[in-house]
Order: C-alpha cells, then structure tokens, then sequence
C-alpha cells in the first residue's frame, strides 16, 4: 500500500487519485449524471469528472443542484447525485437534504470538507457539515482513509435508494480526494450491521388486515407516496377495483391512482376535496398505504377517522402509531403487501350503499371557484385547468408550495404515477423550478411543466441560465398574484386581513427577465390570452416562461381551517 | 406534568458522532438525558454499549424514542430495559 499526497496522478503512473476511485465508483452504481457546483475543496473531484464521462450539470446555486437532484429522483426513481463545495457550498444544499428526506427522496450528496489535518480549525470554508446534517440525512459518513471509498459510496447508494427512501451525505475531505494510491480493493463488501428494513409483510399481519376489509362496510384506501416508491400503483388498482374500496390520495401520493377512475374521490386533508374527506371521517377502516399521517392530511388529530379501524401499511415501523394510533400494523413494501392482500383476501362485504353514498357528496360538493369574469380579472384555478387541458397524461407537473400547488393538486388531474413533482412535508419555496430542470433531463422526451407562485420563483430562479444553455423545453407558468398568496390567505383568515410583509410593492418583469436569459416570455391576463398563450406553447420545443397575471384575492377553497376536523371543512 | 423515567439500552458503532445522533433524537422530542454511560465492549472493539436514562411523558413516546434510535444505521440493536434488570459492567446499575 502506497498512498501519497498529490494533486493528480501523473500520467503513465499506476497510481490513482481517490477523486477518480470516487467517480468510478459513482458510475459503478449506474449513474451518469451529476448536479452540482465547484469551489476549493472539490477541485479534486472536479479534475477528476473533467476526465471521465459522467454528464455534469452546472446549477447557478447549491440550492438548485439538490432540487434539481430530487426533481430527477422523483420521475427517475433513481437516486439523485450532487456535489457541492465545503462550507456555504455545503450549508446551501441543506434544505434539499431536509426536503428530500421529509418526502423520501433517494439522493447522494458529495460535499467537500477542508483537509483532514485542519478539520476542527475554523479553517476557510470549514462547516462541521456532518452535525449539520445528520438530522437532515438517512445517514452521513465523512471519509477519513482513502481506501474507505468505494466502500462508502456502495454504501451512500444502497441506504439512500432501499427501505424508505431518503437522502445520504458523503463528505470528502479535500486531502482524500486528492490522495493517490496504487492499490485499492474496489469491489469492497458493505458493511452496515445496523441497517434493516422488511420488505415482505409478516402473515399474520395480512390475514389480520385481510379479514377486517372482508367485513368493513364503509372502508377507504389512502394512498401516499410509500405506494409510488414501491411502484405499486397497479397493484393499487387491482386490489381496489378487486374490494370496490374508494381511494383518497395526499398530496404526495396523486398519480398512484388515476384522477378519472369511478373509485378516486381525490385528495384529502386541508385542502381536499369534501367527499375525500367526509369518506376518511365516515369509515369504519380506513387503510393507508405508505403516508405518514401528515398533520395537513389529518386536521385535528382528536377528530379524525373517529369511527374507523385504523390500518397503516408502510415499510418504516417508526411510522407506525407516531401521529395516529393504529390497530392493524403491517410492517412491509407497499407492493408486496398489496400483492400478499391481493392473494389472500376474498370477498368482501358489499359497499353499494357506501358508494353510493360517497357518490352524493361528490356530485353535491364538487370543487368550485369563483370566476366573475367581468370583475377581478383572470381565475389562477382556471390557468392550472388550461395547462391540464393542452397536455397529455404523460406530463411532469412540479411545483413550489402555497396556493399554485394546491389549486394544481386539485384541479391537474394525474391519471399516472411519477409525473407529479411537489415539494409536501417541508413545503419549501423555489422547489418547483429547479425540481422541473432534474426531472426534463432524466427525461428527455416528457414534457415537462413548472407550476410556480411569483414568491417562490423569485428563490431559485438564477437556473433559468441552466434551461437555457441546456435548452432545456420546459414550461413555466407563473401564477403570478402578486403576492405570497397563502400568507395572505391566512392573513384575510386569521389576522384581520393584516397583511403584513406579503404584498411586496416591487416585482420584477418576468417576461423581460426571461428574455434576459434568450428564453421566450409571455404575458397573459385574461382568460383568452391565458387559453391561447398556453395551447400555443406548451409544445414549443424550447423553453417559454408564460406571466401569467392572475387575481390578488383568490383563496384556497375548500379548506379545513386549524384546529379543525376533516368534517368541518369550510368553502364547500 | 407527569413524567416516567425510562433507561434505554443500545448497541452502537463505535464511531465519531453516533453519539450525537442519539442525542439529537432527544433534543428534537425536548427530552433531557439524566444519565449516560458509553463503553467500548470487550468483544468487539468496533461496538459500544450505550445506556441512557429519560423522562417521557409516557409509554408511546418511550416506544417511539426506541423506533427512532433503531433507524439509526450506527445503531445495532436498542430496547427500553427499564423493566428488566441490567447485565453490564459499565455500573450505574
């Protein structure tokens, strides 16, 4: 063993940089592509990527390489990779990392670290990155030792991409990386005694769970993201159209089940749809399937589901119980379960009467806004129907978090899985954007729409430089209110329409920014402009950035107001 | 309010930071430890045992803390021994 300390390999040498271990030992786990941004401590790294054929793409900001990474993740089902510097590189992927592991996103994260001998120095662009981090990742590791790398990185992809998803961060002191070495057993066995996760569910859990649906009366299937992770979405249908059992979906979960089919009632939660609703608080088993009981989809926790056998399938047992308690655990994968649910159960009480009933509150209570178009000008839930309109079943929909996501959540109709890119759990601003630029490039040939608010699109939107130098064919569509439009909502709400700090007096053009950037822009503030405008270029084979003006005062409605029950829904 | 105090056992890599994963488990749950031992185990130098002491509100957030503690990749094994009487030679007990 020779290990020396060098800036590169000199050529003709059999010794190897541990930047270039690194990156074979990336593409070794089947991925070409990288997010990131280069300084000090990766250059290593970077004079390492400069040499193989691993597809890099430069983001303008951290921030956006790691939404970028989990936009990819998302429609891929591949983990995201990204590498960003130490210190402020590093602290700016933070909350993606946070993002990523709230929504279960498989991600690897390279960061780089100051050299070893001067960890713990306050030296420059030193952050303590793993502290930082450990509660935001699956796991870290910080690499000591050069022949410690391939290990490591087998490592990062296995956790971050098994049992519940979620992001891992390996941090490489600069001296590591650019350590050459000429023996360094490559193909090194994992070694993680402490990781665990089951994936097929335990018998008598099933049968437990097979036998209260063969007797519910009034049961609902909820269905989260766990079911899309496990790609179980047909499984789902099978086993619903199997029972007759409704579905509900979160936020995260539409898509799993198909918009248009007979049994879907829509999302549930605070701002759902009254029959989603009505049918969780009716139940007599409710069974959920890889969410975790968010308190945006439960209200009042008192309240909810007060009549119904609680199950709550999901492959992560500390979910279990956590916000609700539950009487009929299965610990397991979501498409093993349905598939061992699928086998086992026979047939089940009838549920015409049920459905029947649910169909009323459907056709009574369906979404409705107010469109007095001679008034206030164009209706933001009308743009989200338009988008819905010109584009295929096929589309990827992202989007930040605040009022555009919740009107697309309710008026796009996902009839497929894994075309719905939302940032749920941390709700984090200037997601949708850099979300969109990773999931066009892991697919190259779906079209690929940004639904994002003025505010939110204001935090990320230096990758506009990114779409454009990729050409990249993204739409994005600014539901531009000029306002934070849920703080504001809130505010009309609950403050006595205070609206403090969430009317900004300035905004920049949004079209004149885009064609800054050679994109295409558009202003649109009526509804024809609106129809026109996004029938015309939705299928540009460029980018365009389409403003559309749309009215201030607009709220979210339905809603179920804090504190409340899922029955107490108002704006119905 | 009532409180119940809890000792939790676990077997943890003998690494830098694990024991500040653990910790960070309690700091988000604003739970204090009340005492904590670590000691490396005679056979095998790469795990530690662990033994803290915690006051929970009740039995659900003890069950939760050892489901958060499990997801721990550092950590091998844990359990809530309040209840059973502690075999160690690290010597609180």
């Amino acid at each position: 063993m020779k290990v020396q300390t060098k800036t590169a390999a000199e050529p003709g040498s059999r010794l190897t940089t541990g930047a270039d271990i690194l990156v074979r030992a990336i593409l070794r786990e089947g991925t070409d592509m990288v997010f990131g941004y280069p300084g000090g401590a990766v250059l290593p790294i970077y004079d390492a990527l400069y040499r193989k054929k691993v597809r890099h793409i430069l983001a303008r900001h951290e921030q956006g390489a790691i939404h970028a990474a989990e936009g990819y993740a998302r429609v891929s089902g591949k983990p995201g990779v990204v590498i960003a510097t130490s210190g402020p590189g590093a602290t700016n992927v933070v909350t993606g990392l946070m993002d990523a592991i709230i929504d279960s996103l498989p991600l690897v994260v390279f960061t780089g670290q100051v050299a070893t001998k001067v960890i713990g120095s306050d030296a420059f662009q030193e952050a303590d990155v793993i502290g930082i981090t450990a509660p935001a990742t699956k796991h870290n590791f910080q690499v000591r030792d050069i022949r410690e790398l391939p290990g490591v990185v087998r490592e990062a992809f296995y956790v971050a991409s098994t049992g519940r998803p979620g992001p891992v961060l390996v941090d490489l002191p600069k001296d590591i990386c650019a350590a050459q070495t000429d023996k360094v057993h490559e193909e090194k066995e994992m070694n993680l005694p402490g990781y665990h996760f089951t994936v097929r569910p335990a018998d008598e859990q099933v049968r437990k769970l097979a036998e209260a649906i063969e007797r519910a009366v009034r049961p609902v299937l909820l269905t989260g993201a766990g079911v899309l992770h496990a790609n179980a979405s047909d499984l789902l249908r099978s086993f619903a159209e199997k029972h007759n059992l409704p579905v509900v979906s979160t936020l995260l979960g539409l898509g799993s089940f198909p918009a248009s089919h007979p049994l879907f009632l829509g999302m549930g939660g605070m701002h759902g749809t009254y029959a989603a609703n009505m049918a969780i608080s009716e139940s007599d088993l409710l069974i959920n399937i890889g969410s975790r009981f968010d308190d945006r989809l439960t209200g009042n926790l008192e309240k909810f589901a007060m009549n119904a056998l609680i199950a709550h399938i999901d492959i992560d047992p500390s979910e279990i119980g956590k916000n609700v308690p539950v009487d009929l655990p299965v610990i397991g994968d979501a498409a093993a379960v349905l598939k061992r649910l699928n086998e086992v159960t026979g047939n089940a009480a009838d549920k015409g009467k049920w459905l029947r009933h649910l169909q009323s509150y459907r056709s009574q209570h369906p979404l409705h806004y107010e469109n007095d178009r001679t008034n206030d000008g164009l209706a933001p839930q009308r743009v989200i129907e338009y988008v819905c309109r010109y584009t295929d079943s096929d589309t990827v929909i992202t989007t930040d978090v605040g009022q555009h996501q919740m009107w697309t959540a309710q008026y796009y109709r996902f009839e497929r899985p894994d075309n719905w890119v939302t940032s749920g759990g941390l709700g984090t601003m200037g997601f949708g954007f850099p979300a969109a630029i990773g999931a066009q490039v892991a697919k190259p040939q779906k079209p690929v729409v940004a639904i994002v608010g003025d505010g939110g699109f204001q935090m990320t939107l230096q990758e506009l430089a990114v779409v454009k130098e990729l050409d990249l064919p993204i739409k994005i569509v600014v539901l531009n209110n000029h306002t934070l439009g849920m703080v504001r909502q809130w505010q009309e709400a609950f403050y006595e329409k205070r609206y403090a700090e969430s009317i900004p007096s300035f905004q920049p053009d949004f079209v004149k920014l885009a064609e800054s950037y050679g994109i295409r822009g558009e202003r649109v503030t009526t509804e024809e402009e609106a129809d026109q405008v996004i029938a015309d270029s939705i299928h540009d084979p460029h980018p365009v950035l389409i403003d559309c003006h749309v009215k201030q005062m607009a709220n979210v409605f339905p809603m179920v107001a804090p504190g409340k029950g899922l029955n107490e829904m108002i704006g119905v | 309010m009532r409180q119940m105090k809890r000792t939790i056992q676990a077997t943890i890599s003998s690494h830098a930071s694990v024991l500040g994963r653990v910790a960070d488990i309690l700091a988000k749950r604003h739970l204090a430890i009340h005492r904590l031992t670590v000691e490396r185990l005679i056979e095998n130098d790469k795990l530690s045992c662990l033994i803290l002491e915690t006051d929970v509100e009740n039995l659900h957030q003890s069950e939760q803390l050892v489901r958060q503690f499990d997801k721990l990749i550092d950590v091998i094994s844990v359990a809530d021994v309040t209840e059973k009487k502690l075999r160690t030679n690290v010597g609180f007990y």
